[in-house]
């Protein structure tokens, strides 16, 4: 079987045909390996001239550069020729160029990509040893240097992307190596995506899980108080639940705090968040007779969610209510006055608010129960979902957020888990909730939101629009529109344009990473949908269809 | 044909005159030490010049 054309561009530029070495090195003539490298990473697009100069001499004037560019590409067109490329890789065009493929060409940054994403699919599949393949090809692709000599803003775009996978291959690394018991292997890659980028929760967490793992409780816990200081110092944070509930777990803290519970172990225990069944209790006495809490059905960032029985009507309804530590900086009035605009939503795809108060301290609303699932395990499925049902979703959808965007009302969290599917209708939850609880609080939540990933989290990392994460202020329905697109990015292909990294990473990748094509991850997109898809999730509010109407009018 | 090497998060650094054999090594490595998998193509996208 013929092999692929190989193009290595980490490390420096290197061609491989059929095993052999075609070019290693960079080109002599200036920007010509630059030129080569663009054309092969968009190859297949037609990009004129003034673009092409953009990236080879930023600094001049497309008009200066305009003959600088004409004489690269007709040198390497000849360098081609010369290496017995020319029938492999067709560069045409005068004043728009074009780089034509004949070949299978395999790059190897697009397989980095590829390979981070499959990695990470594995271990969300719960199947580490699949991911220790695509995670290894990240690994060794990212950590190489990107051109290296090359300078310039693409460059430098394509270094951070390549940094980013580095991160997340070292994350899944660790994870693989903490599975396969090789604890030092699991320290080295938890430690080396730390130094990458110190504020990552996750890879703290694989530190001290490792360390723990080895028996040294000493340096699990110097693991921790690492984490913490990092945080302090940095962000003026602590770290999160999830953190402290793993340190606690990893040096048996939870067993000792039980038995300390207990009275029958006196050991000191480390402070940590409000359990689920202090939350529930509080609740219910503080709600009486009204509703009765059957269980708890799960939470995000912020907020955890019950299922009870309206005692009055008889019937389920679902309670959402604030975790104590959110709750703290909580003005009921404002609460209040928010919830009473949300209220208004009535709309057909659109959950409604039942009722909303704050007892004890404690604010809470109600919302009807759904029976159905969410999106999510639609998506968890694996299997394609049919476009047909995926438009008609996305109209639902749609349709419940033009209604809102018409009260002036912007959702802030649309994604798979806010999205439920009701017999055959898609009907949007938790509608307007975020900004009214952002309000009450009366503080710049979703600031808080950038600087420390899922921690107190108003928005999800892998939904939220570039100008959410910057909190800038500036946020309106367009944010919803990316959002959506994200959403329907991943209910074509299976998954997020940018995977499931962790939450720092899911920033960066928003405001820095262009998303692959949707027809490149699924062909049977029909266009005018992929168009639309594509358009939603651009990082500019002012590219993105500038209202929902605008979507639904494509959708039909 | 060019030599060509892979080196493993253990430390561990591969050397072959030529891709089969390197594919060999390292997939005899990864099963031996670590007792991973690894496919041809997954080798042959972490091989750099030796």
């Amino acid at each position: 079987m013929r092999q692929p054309l190989r193009v290595y561009l980490t490390g420096g530029l290197r061609i491989e045909t059929e095993g052999s070495l075609v070019r290693q090195g960079s080109f002599s003539f200036p920007f010509a390996t630059l030129a080569l490298a663009y054309f092969i990473c968009e190859r297949g697009r037609p990009i004129p001239a003034a673009e092409l100069a953009g990236i080879l001499r930023p600094d001049e004037s497309p008009q200066a550069a305009g003959a600088d560019i004409r004489v690269i590409t007709q040198k390497l067109r000849r360098a081609l020729g010369r290496l017995g490329l020319g029938s492999d890789l067709r560069l045409s065009g005068v004043d728009i160029y074009e780089l034509e493929s004949t070949s299978d060409l395999w790059v190897d940054v697009e397989a980095a990509a590829d390979a981070i994403h499959d990695a990470e699919g594995e271990l969300r599949a719960g199947r580490p040893a699949g991911a220790f393949g695509p995670s290894a090809i990240a690994h060794h692709i990212a950590r190489r240097p990107f051109l290296p000599g090359e300078r310039g803003p693409w460059v430098e775009s394509q270094r951070d992307r390549l940094r980013g996978i580095l991160v997340r291959a070292l994350e899944c690394r660790g994870e693989v190596y903490l599975w396969n018991r090789e604890m030092p292997l699991a320290v080295e890659a938890a430690k080396e995506a730390i130094a990458l980028e110190p504020f990552r929760e996750t890879a703290h967490q694989t530190l001290i899980r490792a360390h723990a793992a080895l028996g040294n409780a000493a340096e699990a816990k110097r693991a921790f108080t690492r984490c913490r200081e990092l945080l302090a110092r940095g962000l003026s944070m602590s770290p999160s639940a999830e953190t402290q509930r793993v340190y606690r777990s990893a040096l048996g803290i939870e067993r000792r705090n039980a038995r300390t519970r207990r009275g029958t172990d006196s050991t000191p225990t480390m402070d940590g968040p409000h359990t689920g069944t202090d939350l529930k209790t509080d609740l219910q006495r503080l709600l009486r007779d009204s509703y009765h809490i059957e269980r708890e059905l799960g939470g995000g960032g912020m907020s955890r969610v019950f299922l009870a029985v309206d005692q009055a009507l008889g019937r389920q309804v679902v309670i959402k209510t604030l975790r104590p530590d959110s709750a703290a900086s909580f003005s009921a009035e404002r609460f209040a006055r928010e919830v009473r605009l949300v209220a208004k939503l009535q709309q057909a795809n659109i959950v409604p608010l039942l009722s909303a108060a704050v007892v004890g301290g404690i604010p809470y609303y109600t919302m009807p129960f759904v029976s159905g699932a969410s999106l999510r395990p639609l998506l968890s499925e694996g299997a394609p979902v049919p476009i047909p049902r995926v438009i008609s979703i996305l109209r639902d959808v749609a349709r419940a957020l033009a209604f809102a965007h018409e009260h002036g009302i912007v959702h802030r969290d649309i994604k798979p888990e806010n999205v439920l599917i009701s017999g055959a209708t898609a009907v949007v939850t938790d509608f307007g909730i975020a900004k009214a609880i952002e309000r009450a609080q009366g503080t710049a939540v979703e600031t808080r939101m950038t600087l420390t990933g899922a921690h107190a989290c108003i928005g999800t990392p892998a939904y939220m629009a570039p100008e959410q994460i910057a909190a800038n202020g500036a946020i309106d329905h367009r944010a919803d529109i990316y959002s959506y697109g994200i959403v329907a990015y991943e209910l074509l292909t299976g998954r997020p344009p940018f995977g499931d990294p962790g939450a720092q990473a899911a920033f960066g990748a928003h405001l820095l990473e262009r998303p692959r094509d949707v027809r490149d991850v699924r062909m049977d997109t029909p266009p005018a949908l992929a168009d639309l898809v594509m358009r939603c999730v651009e990082k500019d509010p002012a590219s993105r269809p500038q209202t929902i109407e605008e979507v639904l009018a494509v959708l039909g | 044909m060019a030599a060509k090497k892979v080196t493993c998060d253990c430390g561990k650094t591969m050397r072959e005159p030529d891709d089969e054999k390197l594919i060999s090594t390292v997939q005899k490595h990864a099963k031996d030490v670590h007792n991973m998998t690894l496919t041809r193509e997954q080798i042959l996208a972490m091989a750099e010049p030796a």
